[in-house]
């Protein structure tokens, strides 16, 4: 019962002012109701007779008629129904979804942080003041957000305000200014924007790295090494940070003897073995199947920055040579990480005016609650209450 | 005592025959010729002097009806039945507004300024003393008519003495003998300012029913014991029907 009433919650709850209507219909009842005074040439009889009676009887008592208790009563709950009761949408403690953009975009620096920083802060403020005390799951994405985003649970923080308000959900966009910088590199050149034009800066490309963890089929391997010369990416040397890509081999000491497989993509094939599947996410997060065998089991899953193979050994591809070269290669373009400072020219453009807005109210359950059978029904009580104060006072006047 | 009465040597008139008469003043040829009973007037009778006490204090105007209406009424009809008797009859007025008065019937023809006076009565303040004995010297019958709430017997028996009958009028009103149960009321006395706010539940209103019963009845007891003809009235009865019942013999 308990626990039922804290679930409530009143649309209106300035109108529950209008119970001191219903206490009002009994105060002044209780004053009007005084009793008749009559003359009597006998008091001193009903003076013994009350003497007889115990004292909490000597008294008359003055009883608020039933019809006035029925008013008070229909007054009572149409000031309830006039409120707007509803069952609590909130219940349990609200979980939002922070969808953080995640695009270089929203690295770029805006005054003295960055843009993403800056969005964080309009929302870390919103949620203080407005949702305090709710959950916040904080999901790492990059823009664009779709319609599947957009749900009355959800912000969106991200460093440019969406072109069309999203329905339901909110954001927080944290705006900022053009910011000039390296857009592209290729090779060992780099081209720089400086706001106005696109400058090619010879020898500028930063240096990107590879590094491979357990041992690779020769065949793969062998494009790795040829993709990682083509696109001017070395290996890690101890000196350096972490490598822009690492490629997990297959630990070649596992007990269960090897499985073997077939597995084929983009015109090539080849047959090999391995000890157990790659593996659906790591401790940097979920990762995408790229290549299963033909019975299923998953031999190469990527990640930003990682790709995982569990091929432990591959005999050479059959079909075109090319193919199977080209197709890996894409896998690592996809999988190693942007130069460090580079920024597409789209990314760098202006991102506007710094724009919030929270998340509508779920229309779903604004409309359960508007159609919330509790106010139809106290507001029905309140008729009903009412009809009968008319009814008990019909026979004889109240007052 | 009525036995006594209406009876004489010297023969003056006729009055209606009253229920303890004694039979041998009835008159059994004009009870043929007229088909009522009537009882010969002496003139003992017609030579005596009545007194009527009508109490006119607050609490007589207690109603409705009003009981001093019914009371004055009855003191008339009294003076009425004393003047055909050819007795001088006084009321005497106890209590009411302006103080103790008296109007003083010899003739019949004086009735009509004893109604006048009657009429002008209101009720208010304490009933006050009963008569002296110095006046009721001569006085042969007395009549003590009202709520008879500010009385004891003892006090008014004795107003009856040698040669001097005494018949007691109570009357009360409705509300008084049988309030009606359910509600709340605050009683109020007129005559002392006191007040009772009750709730009139049924055994509250049997239980007063019973007290006010048993104090009529000790009156009645008293009354009958000393040979008072005493009689109870309710407010809501004629007047006519009071003294049918009350009629001095």
């Amino acid at each position: 019962m308990t626990a039922g009433l804290l679930a409530l919650e009143l649309a209106r709850p300035a109108a529950l002012l209008a119970l001191a209507f219903p206490v009002a219909v009994l105060f002044a009842s209780r004053l009007l109701d005084r009793p008749p005074t009559t003359a009597t040439g006998t008091l001193d009889v009903w003076e013994r007779v009350r003497a007889a009676l115990p004292p909490t009887a000597q008294r008359a008592r003055r009883r608020i008629p039933p019809a006035v208790w029925a008013l008070a009563l229909g007054l009572a709950l149409g000031a309830v129904a006039l409120a707007g009761p509803r069952a609590n949408a909130a219940g349990p403690p609200r979980v939002i979804r922070a969808l953080v953009d995640v695009r270089p975009s929203t690295g770029l620096p805006l005054r003295d942080a960055t843009r993403l920083e800056a969005a964080k802060s309009m929302a870390a403020k919103w949620l203080d003041e407005d949702s305090h005390g709710a959950l916040v799951e904080r999901i790492e994405r990059a823009a664009p957000f779709g319609p599947d985003d957009d749900r009355s649970d959800t912000i969106w923080i991200t460093d440019r305000a969406p072109a069309s308000r999203p329905k339901h959900a909110g954001f927080f966009a944290s705006g900022g200014p053009a910011v000039p910088g390296p857009i592209a590199a290729e090779g060992t050149a780099r081209w720089d924007w400086d706001g106005e034009r696109i400058v090619e800066v010879p020898g500028g490309a930063p240096r990107r790295t590879f590094e491979v963890r357990g041992t690779l089929p020769a065949p793969i391997a062998r494009v790795l090494e040829a993709w990682a010369g083509a696109r001017g990416v070395t290996a890690r040397s101890p000196a350096d940070e972490a490598a822009d890509l690492v490629v997990h081999g297959a630990g070649m000491n596992a007990s269960s003897p090897p499985h073997a497989v077939e597995a084929g993509r983009e015109g090539w094939k080849a047959k090999g073995s391995l000890l157990r599947p790659a593996p659906s996410s790591d401790e940097a997060g979920a990762l995408e199947r790229w290549l299963a065998s033909d019975d299923g089991l998953a031999l190469v899953s990527s990640g930003a920055g990682r790709v995982h193979c569990a091929w432990t050994a591959m005999e050479d591809p059959t079909g075109d040579p090319a193919a199977f070269a080209v197709s890996w290669a894409s896998l690592f373009d996809g999988a190693i990480r942007p130069p460090r400072g580079i920024v597409e020219l789209g990314e760098r453009a202006a991102a506007g005016e710094a724009a919030w807005a929270p998340p509508r109210t779920d229309e779903r359950n604004e409309a359960a609650a508007s159609a919330s059978p509790l106010e139809a029904w106290t507001a029905l009580g309140a008729l009903l209450c009412v009809a009968g104060a008319w009814a008990l006072a019909r026979p004889a006047r109240i007052g | 005592m009525p036995s006594q009465l209406g009876v004489g040597s010297e023969f003056v008139g006729h009055r209606p025959y009253a229920p303890g008469d004694d039979l041998r003043a009835l008159d059994w040829d004009l009870l043929a010729r007229s088909s009522r009973p009537w009882v010969r007037v002496a003139r003992r009778e017609a030579g005596e002097r009545w007194l009527v006490r009508l109490d006119a204090s607050a609490s007589m105007g207690v109603g409705p009806p009003g009981k001093l209406q019914r009371a004055a009424e009855v003191a008339a009809g009294i003076a009425v039945w004393g003047s055909r008797s050819g007795a001088a009859v006084c009321v005497s007025v106890a209590g009411g507004e302006g103080g103790p008065r008296e109007f003083r019937v010899r003739r019949r023809s004086e009735i009509a300024g004893l109604l006048a006076f009657l009429g002008r009565l209101r009720a208010g303040g304490g009933s006050g003393a009963l008569p002296p004995a110095r006046a009721l010297a001569h006085v042969s019958r007395v009549f003590v008519v009202g709520d008879l709430r500010d009385l004891r017997p003892e006090l008014v028996l004795p107003l009856r003495g040698r040669g001097r009958s005494l018949s007691l009028i109570q009357i009360l009103a409705p509300l008084e003998v049988a309030p009606a149960p359910g509600g709340s009321v605050e009683w109020w006395d007129p005559e002392r300012g006191g007040r009772v706010s009750l709730a009139l539940d049924p055994a509250l209103v049997a239980a007063y029913e019973r007290e006010l019963e048993r104090e009529v009845e000790a009156w009645r007891e008293i009354a009958a014991r000393h040979g008072v003809p005493f009689g109870c009235f309710l407010s809501d009865r004629t007047f006519e029907e009071i003294l049918e019942r009350s009629r001095p013999a």
